[in-house]
């Protein structure tokens, strides 16, 4: 699964520690996700979504091995 | 992974200091220089072979031997248990994968040890392996789960060693 966590965060002006403070989620998770070495569930996918303001779908997107 | 069945972090540290106390007396124990001699005092079972320094009071036995052996032993699990099974500082899902991977990984290698023994080890020392394998899984979980820790920990730094 891919996604652009990272862009969101440029965009929004957020550290990694700020999001993962604003998801209730350690910095190491959130770096994690980031560099695509875990993926998420479904209620930290949406937690994420509502932080940015975005749509799920516009944040987070399936690889074709998916 | 429920983190309902974790213990608060605070039982992490208790753990750790329970598990250095705990093997140094068990070190001193099996090496013969302590013996608690002040915890002669017997234990009951609900099962035993009779003779053994066993005997019956009531529906129960009771045997005369010390019990010094028995309160290390059910120490150091209990301590491990707490090593084992406390939150981190911050308990989240990306840990809770970590806790349940390294769990796998400590139950499959715990089995490989076990079939080892069964292949390779006879008599006494048979059962003296198995004793220890009481301990094993846990010492495997908590070995794996800190090297896996570490490992996030490091991959998160990675990017900015290379920086400098």
């Amino acid at each position: 699964m891919k996604n652009t966590i990272k862009v969101q965060r440029a965009i929004h002006d957020l550290t990694q520690e700020e999001l993962a403070a604003r998801v209730n989620v350690t910095r190491q998770t959130i770096n994690a996700l980031e560099a695509g070495r875990y993926i998420p569930s479904g209620v930290l996918v949406l937690k994420i979504a509502r932080v940015f303001g975005q749509r799920v779908e516009d944040i987070f997107s399936l690889e074709d091995n998916d | 992974m429920l983190t309902k069945l974790l213990l608060p972090h605070r039982f992490k540290r208790i753990g750790w200091w329970l598990t250095i106390l705990t093997t140094i007396t068990a070190v001193m124990l099996f090496s013969g220089n302590y013996q608690g001699s002040w915890l002669d005092l017997g234990s009951y079972a609900f099962v035993s072979r009779a003779g053994m320094g066993a005997h019956h009071v009531g529906n129960m036995m009771k045997s005369n031997a010390n019990i010094f052996g028995q309160v290390v032993a059910a120490l150091l699990a209990l301590s491990l248990l707490l090593v084992a099974f406390s939150k981190e500082k911050m308990e989240d899902e990306y840990i809770a994968t970590i806790r349940s991977s390294a769990m796998i990984w400590a139950i499959w290698a715990n089995y490989l040890l076990i079939f080892l023994i069964f292949l390779l080890v006879y008599g006494p020392t048979f059962v003296s392996l198995m004793l220890y394998n009481i301990f094993t899984v846990l010492i495997l979980f908590i070995a794996r789960f800190h090297y896996l820790m570490n490992k996030a920990r490091e991959e998160e730094i990675r990017p900015l060693k290379k920086l400098f």
